[in-house]
């Protein structure tokens, strides 16, 4: 039995290493330094060699777990637990079951879109680069993980701001943000690329400073904190450029800090992409 | 600012203990099989979305809940209800459900010190894993895999202790019932090497009457494929562990 256990544990460990894990893609470049300059041995040399090279992002997204939430995340997970906790794989199998919807999904409506495609002559660009047929992204692991980020983006007060204020057939292209299309094939750079500017974009919607910190603070007037003492406490320094080389191509999970988080969290500015 | 905040968290945490009061009412006032019960829920459910304005608040109500439902054995199957209801519930970017399950994943990660330390707690999380198991379905419409092998296990575990055998085993029977046909369709290898156990301790003389009463009733449910038994067989075994239970 627990053999068994043991055994799907490490499925379930491997699967978790192609969607969502710390290990920089771009390992599959084959460039000889990390982005910190530290020297890459070779791509199949030491079986520990990617680790090592994407232990410092691993240093980065623990230390950064255990300040942040990210969404829909258990909070910050105990060592000796395993990797996989049980939250997070609900979550996952939540999300995979949707993925099969929404492909299926597609699949019902690609085929009819693509036919209308062809009838009519395309207004936008966009539709004419996507021939539904040959340029479905259908990778699962991919599929979860550009997800994921999506539902970063969306789990933010900008977006639900966003939403409010623009309705669908009001938005200008160029103008208004617009949600990356995870089912077409893109490198992992342009996507995550374009995830990137979608979320840079959404933070023109951002709450004003002041509105987040009144609602918080709502009763705090009636109650009466003279006695409170003065603590001090340490926030960690954080970069402050949303640009930061570092960040671009990694995965989302260990990048940027959604905004709907950081409520009670913190008072550095929340706008980081 | 900074000073602010840190205030207003103090104040959240003192403030939260007057909630979970009221919380802790609400809770201990809902009877299982009362008719009323759906109402109770939906009050509880109220309340408790009212003031969980924090994580830290969150994180309170679903520690009372689960306190409540591994303590008292027969509100398990209503806390999970509960906890079903409640589940994507989420308060800065975290959820209901993932709190529940981080509870059972630590209790089932010290589940022998657990046994060691509270053996009632204990059946009272094996408990309560089942009926969450039982109940609780993600917003795909599918139980939660995760817990299916811990739950194997869990029973397992229950039919080779060696304290509190009698409960150890009434429990395991009473979860078998609730949760075995879920359990036996996604993982059916596992359900037969439990059963070859079941069988193994039933035909061991060494066993009370009690013990092998129970198991014999699990594996006619099994064979049975889980849907309960002719009414006769069914007042057969009620009597029988009634009998066996009531003499001192």
């Amino acid at each position: 039995m627990s053999d068994w256990a043991g055994s799907r544990r490490g499925e379930a460990h491997s699967r978790r290493n192609k969607t969502g894990s710390c290990v920089p893609s771009r390992w599959s470049n084959g460039r000889k330094r990390t982005v910190d300059g530290t020297l890459r041995v070779g791509r199949h040399g030491d079986g520990t060699d990617p680790e090592s090279s994407g232990y410092s992002d691993h240093r980065h997204s623990d230390s950064r777990h255990s300040i942040f939430t990210t969404p829909e995340s258990s909070g910050p997970v105990s060592r000796c637990r395993s990797q996989t906790d049980w939250a997070t794989q609900v979550e996952d199998d939540e999300m995979r079951m949707g993925a099969h919807r929404d492909m299926q999904r597609r699949r019902i409506l690609g085929s009819e879109f693509s036919q209308r495609e062809r009838k009519t002559s395309s207004g936008s660009s966009e539709s004419c680069d996507s021939k539904e047929g040959e340029n479905i992204e259908t990778d699962e692991a991919v599929l979860l993980r550009r997800q994921k980020q999506i539902n970063y983006g969306k789990n933010t007060l900008a977006y639900d701001r966003y939403i409010k204020e623009v309705p669908k057939h009001m938005r200008q292209p160029g103008v208004h943000p617009k949600t990356p299309n995870k089912f077409r094939k893109y490198s992992r750079r342009s996507w995550d690329q374009q995830i990137k500017l979608w979320k840079v974009k959404l933070h023109a919607w951002d709450p004003p400073v002041d509105e987040g910190q009144d609602k918080v603070l709502d009763n705090i007037d009636d109650l009466a904190l003279d006695d409170v003492m003065d603590i001090e406490l340490d926030f960690p320094t954080l970069s402050e450029s949303p640009t930061t080389p570092g960040l671009s191509l990694q995965d989302e999970d260990c990048a940027g800090t959604p905004s709907k988080v950081q409520r009670m969290e913190n008072t550095v500015d929340p706008d980081l992409a | 600012k900074m000073w602010k905040k840190v205030s207003l968290m103090v104040v959240a945490l003192g403030c939260g203990s007057q909630n979970m009061d009221r919380l802790v009412e609400l809770l201990n006032s809902m009877r299982s099989n009362s008719s009323g019960v759906e109402q109770q829920l939906a009050s509880f459910m109220e309340e408790a979305q009212c003031s969980a304005r924090s994580e830290e608040t969150l994180a309170q109500v679903v520690s009372t809940i689960y306190s409540k439902a591994v303590s008292d054995r027969s509100f398990a199957a209503t806390a999970a209800k509960l906890c079903d209801k409640m589940a994507l519930f989420m308060v800065e970017g975290t959820k209901f459900r993932s709190l529940l399950l981080n509870l059972l994943q630590r209790d089932f990660c010290r589940r022998e010190d657990l046994q060691q330390s509270d053996v009632e707690k204990w059946l009272g999380f094996i408990t309560f894993l089942c009926e969450v198991f039982g109940t609780m379905r993600s917003s795909s419409g599918e139980p939660f895999r995760v817990l299916v092998c811990p739950i194997y296990t869990c029973l397992r575990e229950l039919l080779e202790s060696t304290d509190v055998k009698e409960d150890a085993v009434l429990c395991c029977s009473m979860e078998l019932q609730s949760a075995g046909r879920l359990l036996e369709e996604q993982l059916p290898e596992m359900m037969t090497e439990l059963l070859a156990a079941v069988r193994d301790k039933m035909l061991c003389p060494a066993e009370s009457q009690l013990t092998r009463s129970l198991l014999m009733e699990v594996i006619e449910l099994h064979a049975h494929r889980w849907s309960p038994l002719e009414a006769l067989t069914t007042q057969y075994y009620n009597r029988t562990i009634q009998k066996l239970t009531t003499t001192a």
